[in-house]
């Protein structure tokens, strides 16, 4: 089945476009919103959808393929493979840099770890 | 295949295109000892200061202008005389676009059609709707950003293969400049199309750019990957500390070095590895690594 994936990219960070759209797919796996024998958009409605460069999309798909997260099957485009990772350990590492830059940030501010931990809690409820 | 564009060792002195038959100065040289070359299929997005000479880059390119040392190639044959035959394989939309005011834009577009073997005139005038121009207007009475739009219609109806833009999106406003990029992305470009544009916008580079070129003091200072320069080029912020000099000595492949207040900031070309945790090392997108590599 395809699904619509609500891709969103933004093109002026740091991180390079095509890097941002593996996380995402591999996040959307992770989490259960993309399920084994789910098939990608193809790269041109990736790239219209999104105004980008087809050639990124593409270079996307072959980095999540080259990864074993989805096969290129002729004739039907890219399908999501069934994991092998145990999706917790997937998971965190999907967050470990987030965290990182998080713990840096907070240690440069001079928060202590318990004031940090109250700011993620905090956060966490915000967002409920 | 043929390479599109490539150029070697080129340099153009500014006396040269005024006198001809000056010699030039070495200090007076705009461009000096440029190589370049484009693999058929990329994009790239050419970065540069006001001055730093992208314009007669793009010109000698296109032989619209004759270096004084080295050559530049299209489609291997030497720009200065190529053939009609790789010309007509050319678009380029100029900067300043000098179109007749009199004519009609569909007039317009049909005039300058006739040059071109391949010219699909449909599609010209489905350009024109999409950029919702009226083709029964006359040129003149178009706005600078809708002359812009025209220029690049001109510039790409016979679906050239390597197409050069010069500042192409500097009247544009925001939506103009996405349907511009829409416009080059879907209707036009391909595998087997190169395209060169040159803009201080770094944010539509990033978004359809395959590698980008960096001039600056008459050199190419870097031509990359995007997304490898993306991933290699990093920002390190050093606060103040004892041993700070001597961490900036052992740092390898710095590109730039500023202050900031008490920070020392330093740019390299590839992440430094096991840096100590309170050092803090960021990707950069396009305008920081701009910024940094100007400052």
């Amino acid at each position: 089945m395809q699904k619509n994936l609500n891709l969103n990219i933004n093109p002026n960070i740091g991180t390079a476009v095509f890097k941002q759209l593996v996380d995402q797919v591999q996040r959307l796996i992770a989490r259960g919103q993309l399920l084994a024998g789910d098939q990608l958009p193809s790269t041109r409605e990736v790239a219209k959808q999104l105004t980008i460069n087809p050639m990124t999309v593409s270079k996307a798909y072959s980095q999540l393929e080259l990864e074993g997260h989805v096969e290129r099957k002729k004739g039907i485009g890219m399908i999501v493979k069934a994991s092998t990772q145990d999706p917790k350990e997937q998971q965190e590492s999907l967050l470990k840099p987030t965290l990182k830059e998080f713990v840096f940030q907070a240690k440069q501010l001079g928060l202590s770890k318990s004031e940090a931990y109250k700011l993620i809690e905090q956060s966490w409820s915000e967002d409920e | 295949m043929n390479k599109p564009l490539d150029i070697q060792s080129l340099s153009h002195g500014f006396s040269q295109s005024l006198w001809p038959w000056a010699k030039a100065n070495e200090d007076e040289y705009c461009l000096d000892s440029i190589d370049l070359s484009l693999e058929p299929g990329s994009i790239t997005g050419l970065l540069g200061k006001n001055g730093a000479g992208k314009t007669t880059l793009i010109q000698c390119a296109l032989g619209l202008i004759q270096p004084i040392q080295g050559h530049a190639e299209i489609f291997s044959e030497n720009s200065w005389n190529a053939s009609t035959e790789s010309r007509q394989q050319l678009g380029y939309v100029p900067q300043e676009s000098g179109l007749l005011d009199n004519a009609k834009n569909e007039e317009l577009l049909r005039h300058w059609g006739a040059y071109y073997k391949n010219w699909d005139h449909d599609f010209a005038l489905a350009l024109l709707d999409k950029f919702e121009i009226d083709k029964a207007k006359k040129t003149g009475q178009l706005s600078v950003g809708q002359r812009q739009c025209v220029s690049i219609i001109m510039a790409i109806a016979h679906r050239p293969n390597l197409l050069v833009l010069d500042e192409p999106v500097a009247g544009l406003d925001p939506k103009a400049r996405r349907q511009f990029i829409e416009v080059l992305l879907e209707d036009y470009w391909d595998e087997n199309k190169t395209i060169l544009f040159s803009s201080h916008i770094t944010s539509d580079i990033e978004r359809i750019a395959s590698d980008v070129i960096f001039l600056k003091d008459r050199k190419i200072l870097l031509q990359e990957n995007l997304d490898q320069l993306k991933a290699n080029y990093h920002k390190i912020t050093l606060p103040e500390q004892e041993d700070r000099q001597s961490l900036i000595d052992g740092i390898e492949n710095k590109v730039a070095i500023r202050e900031r207040g008490n920070d020392i900031i330093v740019t390299v070309s590839q992440p430094v590895p096991q840096l100590s945790s309170d050092i803090l090392q960021q990707q950069l997108n396009l305008e920081d690594l701009f910024m940094e590599l100007h400052a």
